[in-house]
């Protein structure tokens, strides 16, 4: 009987994803079930593109299967295809100050009206979801590629080695994580680069040790024992053979750690210390904007919603893989 | 299996419901306490651990009692201060101000200018060189301990100010005679050196190194509080931090202090000037600004300081509910951007002066604070003594602006860097946002860049920081209270980040000190004034602010402090619930 | 059993030291002097100098960190420099505010979490899983301040049913509870719902269909108690980390906890008070995983044997 899989270290980071979980298809193909509709399509799906699936297989079953998790994944590129191409979207330049017409209300010059600088909110918002969406991604990826590599080589190696990155992580996990952000930023400045890097070693600790638990396990694996034997090299068995099977998680650690970088990002700036004028995110349009919470509430609920939206998608997509791809029962 | 997990579940429903549990307990105890007279109780709580025995350190932080009934008290927002002895903070003067008296105070007269009165000292005589001042004091005043005040205790505060070691406002005893050889411990005391004679046990007499006008004025800030030299000994370092030993003779007694959240001064009904009109202050320690709003709102405070809701003041300008209940005042002290002059091209006079020109104030003004406040144009603001109504105003002037700045040789601009504390609030940011917008009209391209408050701090006093605004208002009201804390010396305008370098006008603003005749000194500040903001462009100067707050229903007798502080006194507001 | 117990302690005294010696030596690193933010606009060369010598700051950092350590053995985190008082005091005032808000918080979080995995995973991917994931991850995916404020503004400000904040009054913990609660609730539906989903999969409930049982039947006598199992263990944990992470919900609600201290320590360059608040905090969280290692052992007999 399988064990339960349960990491207490990475829970409640919104990272639970080490739980296995019944795949939809597997549960398909079970005959003791009574099968809904959606099962039905899935079992037609499956046969369609045959028993053996692949990842890009198990992701177009989630779409169709999961029609939220297909439709975040539209949101979340709608946001990124505005934030690239900010500058034909907005209507306005985002730093362009108008003192006179400060606080207006909707109107169809202004979508959500203006600040209280008179600036563009819209326009704003849209070049804000550039260093938001840049902060979702960017740090996450960098410290989900962190994580893999010592996770790879904790699991892989073990011993001393072991025994000194998983210390590395347990220090780093036992800092509550918005305080060691604001330690990293005090240390070393405000600035869009700095709350990357404090971003980026906050999280790292997660992902090095989901991946050194799967290391572990696939390390035991009989090709892996025989490449071993071969005489293939340490380097060329972690990241040719283990790293493909660990792939799955990533992605969903991916996704799932991306709302929280967003989220952190306007923590800090709440506190002061997020991104700079005159570049903007909404964490910063948020915080900045709380005061008029009551006489023009738009210049803090458009950016806050905004964060809520991205956040939301990439929650729903995040779990929307994980079940499809169920990356333990996988293996 | 089951068992333990439910037992589990119950033991942290258990420590849930005991933590609320504790939570309607103490304010049980509270409700009870309202029927026996909150004041009277806590006078004799303070008056049995003031006689002399030293309470330890290791007590929690929710110090002094903590089952006041406040239900009847003045509550306003407080800041969390580090300490409250008055010799031992710079900023926070609440507490100072209203459990303490000065030998001398500021009254604020009707038609907004304000004067030196007596208090501790009920009459003073000041020889004709200006050097001696000797002060009769007030007969019959009892500390809150019912300790005798004498002029001993005036030689002992002056005394801790100087040799304290956590004394930040060793400046006001600076002038007296002998200060540096008390500080540098080759004298015990201000007696020793003739600083301060006590003369009998209700006349004292100063004298001072050299001639200073501002003498008299600067005994009235907080920091000149006079403490009682055998409760401040006992009290040791808890003196300021435990209330039951922070005692003083003012109106209102340090009753408890609970860490973070909140503070409680108890009505001093015996107060040798009389006993205040209401029961007691509730200072509510509260962060966030928009939550101080919904709670003055909701009549959870008395008192909304609009400083803290510059966002909202039209709405409580307009509202039928409020429009009645503003109360404000002008804050004597002026708004500045600094230009450092040893970062380029800030060394050149007129970049200086382009920069002034191309600054709409008034769009300022009129956008951050609804144009409630002055335009200043030099270093002493409106309400100060000295200040110079007939100084020529700075123009707004973009085009002028520019062929300065061509002059200068930046025709295409140049690149400026603007700091912000990490700490400031989001008028602050406005503010940097629209000066790098409009200093961006004449080619100067502006980046703003947010400091933590520690670094700026430091960096500014090294020299080292960028274009920064900040404010100065007056702790006593007296031109030199501007004028030599940012261009007395050197070392002073490094210490701002101004490095202005006109040596002459320093060593002006330094001599100026010592004229003793008023009118010669007054017309010396002025021209000083001229030379460095108008000539010179040291700064830009900004403007001064009207201060408002909004009082709650069923207050009366709050009124801003002569110089606009968010602090006042508070003795004279009464509570009607 | 006690091996492991042992073991996990043992290994947890490396982890002190490091977070120790890594806040020490970052504080280090940052620039600034504590003793110019007390004073703002009235600092002073001299009184800076002065100050700075009295608490000792101008001795070398290593100097420092040997005295720091040593009052550490005996269980004295310092003085506070800033506020003249001791850390230890400090963080006992702090901490019954924290506990208590961290404890209705974890409450909240248990009464959205709990029923929506549950409801979640007998619906599994239908509109109803949706919306209840969907509740549950919306907590996760505000800015909590953004969430807080909104809170104030709806239900203290403009239904009156709450006070604003307060730290007094048990009605005050209500709103900071939910904010906070519902920013973990998200992570407590997805454990509940995965590990439900997969006890439904599991052979003595199919048996239990078999037998014939009725799907409510089933879900309530066999499938939940195993299900939640990893959910109570979790719950150790879970209040830990809210202790710690209630910075933000302290500060808006103006809750005099460890959070606050902790960021007026950062902001003042208070370095006992920091080093203080984070030990303290670390502990915390070290404890609460070591109790979740062991609940779970003990719960779970499959475990004790690996």
């Amino acid at each position: 009987m399988k064990l339960l899989r349960y990491h207490p270290e990475t829970a409640f980071g919104g990272q639970s994803k080490e739980d296995a979980l019944k795949s939809s298809v597997k549960k398909a193909l079970d005959p003791e079930k009574t099968l809904t509709e959606k099962d039905k399509r899935r079992i037609e799906l499956a046969s369609e593109i045959g028993e053996q699936e692949t990842a890009r297989d198990k992701f177009r079953v989630m779409c169709a299967e999961n029609k939220l998790a297909a439709f975040s994944l539209v949101v979340i590129l709608i946001f990124i295809f505005m934030a690239i191409f900010a500058p034909v979207v907005a209507p306005y330049d985002p730093t362009k100050q108008d003192l006179i017409h400060r606080m207006q209300g909707m109107s169809r010059e202004h979508i959500f009206g203006t600040d209280q600088l008179g600036r563009d909110i819209y326009s704003r918002m849209i070049y804000g979801a550039r260093v938001s969406i840049a902060i979702g991604l960017l740090p996450t990826f960098v410290s989900i590629l962190i994580g893999t590599v010592l996770g790879l080589i904790s699991g892989y190696f073990g011993g001393v080695v072991d025994f000194i990155i998983m210390r590395l992580c347990d220090i780093t996990m036992a800092f509550p994580s918005l305080l060691l952000a604001m330690v990293v930023m005090y240390t070393m400045g405000a600035g869009i680069i700095n709350i990357f890097l404090a971003l980026t070693l906050v999280s790292w600790a997660g992902t090095a040790r989901v991946i050194r638990s799967q290391t572990l396990q696939l390390r035991e694996m009989e090709y892996i024992e025989a490449a071993r034997s071969m005489g293939v090299s340490s380097f060329a068995i972690m990241f040719r053979h283990i790293l493909p099977n660990c792939l799955p998680n990533l992605i969903v650690l991916f996704t799932l750690n991306i709302p929280g970088s967003i989220l952190s990002e306007s923590s800090l700036s709440f506190l002061g210390i997020g991104a700079q004028a005159p570049m903007t995110s909404w964490g910063l349009m948020v915080s900045d904007g709380k005061q008029y919470l009551f006489t023009n509430p738009v210049i803090a609920i458009a950016p806050g919603v905004a964060i809520l939206i991205l956040a939301l998608a990439f929650n729903f997509l995040g779990d929307g893989v994980r079940d499809a791809m169920d990356p333990y029962l996988s293996k | 299996m089951k068992k333990r997990s439910l037992s589990f579940m119950m033991a942290a429903l258990m420590v849930g419901s005991m933590a609320t549990g504790c939570g309607s307990a103490s304010n049980q105890a509270a409700t009870t306490q309202a029927a026996g007279g909150s004041s009277d109780t806590a006078t004799t709580a303070a008056k049995d651990s003031g006689a002399g025995s030293d309470t330890g350190a290791s007590a929690g932080t929710t110090e002094g009692a903590t089952d006041i009934d406040t239900s009847t008290f003045f509550k306003l927002v407080g800041d969390n201060p580090d300490i409250v002895d008055p010799q031992c903070t710079s900023d926070y003067y609440a507490i100072p101000m209203n459990c303490f008296d000065r030998l001398v105070e500021v009254k604020k007269n009707d038609d907004g200018t304000s004067e030196l009165v007596p208090s501790l000292a009920k009459s003073w005589d000041i020889s004709s060189d200006g050097l001696t001042y000797t002060f009769h004091l007030e007969e019959g005043v009892k500390y809150q301990n019912g300790a005798d005040f004498t002029a001993s205790d005036v030689l002992y505060t002056f005394n801790r100010l100087l040799t304290y070691p956590k004394s930040v406002n060793d400046d006001i005893a600076d002038g007296i005679k002998g200060a540096q050889d008390v500080k540098d411990g080759k004298a015990k005391s201000l007696a020793e050196t003739g600083g301060i004679t006590v003369v009998d046990d209700h006349t004292v007499q100063f004298t001072l190194e050299s001639p200073y006008a501002a003498f008299l004025a600067e005994l009235t800030v907080p920091g000149a509080s006079i403490l009682d030299e055998d409760t401040t000994e006992a009290a040791g370092d808890q003196f300021g931090i435990d209330p039951s030993v922070t005692i003083g003779t003012g109106p209102f007694i340090f009753s408890s202090w609970t860490f973070n959240s909140e503070m409680i001064l108890t009505a001093n009904k015996d107060c040798w000037s009389g006993a205040p009109k209401c029961d007691g202050i509730d200072f509510k320690i509260v962060p966030d600004e928009e939550t101080q709003r919904m709670m003055f709102e909701n009549g959870e405070l008395d008192l909304l300081d609009l400083d803290n809701a510059p966002s909202q003041v039209d709405y409580f300008l307009q509202s039928d509910k409020y429009k009645d209940s503003i109360v404000q005042g002008p804050r004597v002290g002026v708004y500045y951007v600094t230009f450092n002059e040893n970062i380029e091209p800030l060394q050149d006079v007129k970049v200086r002066k382009a920069l002034q020109m191309s600054i709409d104030r008034q769009a300022i003004l009129d956008a951050l604070y609804g144009g409630r406040g002055q335009l200043e144009n030099g270093i002493l603001p409106h309400g100060l003594i000295g200040y110079n109504a007939d100084l020529p105003e700075i123009k707004y002037d973009v085009e002028g602006a520019k062929k300065l700045l061509a002059d200068a040789g930046y025709a295409d601009g140049f690149d400026l860097e603007l700091d912000l504390s990490s700490d400031s609030d989001a008028t602050g940011k406005n503010l940097m946002d629209i000066l790098s917008s409009m200093w961006g009209e004449i080619g100067v391209r502006c980046t703003v860049k947010t400091i933590d408050e520690a670094t700026l701090q430091d960096t500014k006093h090294n020299g080292e920081l960028g274009t920064y605004s900040s404010s100065w208002s007056a702790d006593f009201n007296d031109p030199d209270n501007f004028m030599y804390t940012f261009f007395g010396s050197d070392a002073n305008t490094k210490f701002r980040s101004l490095n202005y370098k006109n040596e002459d006008a320093i060593s002006r603003v330094n001599a100026a000190r010592s004229i003793v005749d008023e009118d010669a000194r007054i017309k010396e500040y002025q021209d000083l004034e001229k030379i460095i903001i108008q000539d010179d462009a040291a700064w830009l100067p900004l403007y001064s602010k009207e201060h408002l707050f909004v009082v709650g229903p069923g207050v009366t007798g709050f009124s801003v402090s002569w110089n606009g502080w968010s602090n006042g006194y508070y003795r004279d507001v009464a509570v009607a619930r | 059993m006690l091996k492991k117990v042992v073991n996990r302690i043992l290994v947890s005294i490396p982890v002190l030291i490091g977070v120790i010696f890594i806040i020490y030596i970052m504080l280090n690193i940052i620039p600034g002097n504590p003793i110019s933010v007390m004073m703002k606009e009235h600092a002073r060369q001299e009184v800076i100098d002065r100050m700075s010598a009295y608490y000792g700051l101008d001795k070398p950092v290593m100097v420092q960190f040997l005295i720091y350590l040593k009052n550490l053995c005996h269980g004295d985190l310092g003085m506070s420099y800033k506020l003249n008082r001791s850390v230890n005091a400090l963080i006992a005032q702090a901490f019954p505010y924290t506990l208590k808000l961290a404890i209705a918080a974890a409450l909240v979080s248990w009464i959205i979490g709990i029923p929506a995995g549950i409801v979640s995973a007998i619906k599994e991917n239908t509109a109803v899983d949706h919306f209840f994931m969907g509740f549950s991850l919306l907590g996760v995916s505000m800015p909590v301040f953004w969430a807080a404020l909104l809170f104030q503004y709806v239900f203290a400000y403009k239904l009156g049913l709450v006070p604003v904040s307060g730290a007094d009054n048990p009605s005050a913990y209500i709103l900071p509870a939910i904010v906070l609660g519902w920013s973990s609730a998200g992570t407590i539906a997805r454990l509940t719902r995965s590990n439900l989903l997969e006890v439904l999969e599991a052979d003595y409930i199919r048996t239990a269909y078999a037998k014939g049982r009725s799907q409510a039947g089933v879900i309530l006598h066999h499938a939940f108690k195993n299900a939640l199992l990893p959910v109570i263990t979790m719950m150790a944990i879970q209040v830990a980390s809210l202790l710690s992470g209630a910075v933000i919900t302290e500060t808006v609600f103006a809750i005099p906890g460890i959070g606050r201290l902790a960021v007026d320590a950062i902001t003042s360059r208070d370095m006992p008070l920091l080093q203080g608040t984070v030990l303290f905090t670390t502990v915390l969280i070290i404890l609460g995983n070591l109790i979740a290692d062991i609940l779970y052992s003990v719960i779970d007999p499959r475990i004790r044997e690996s």
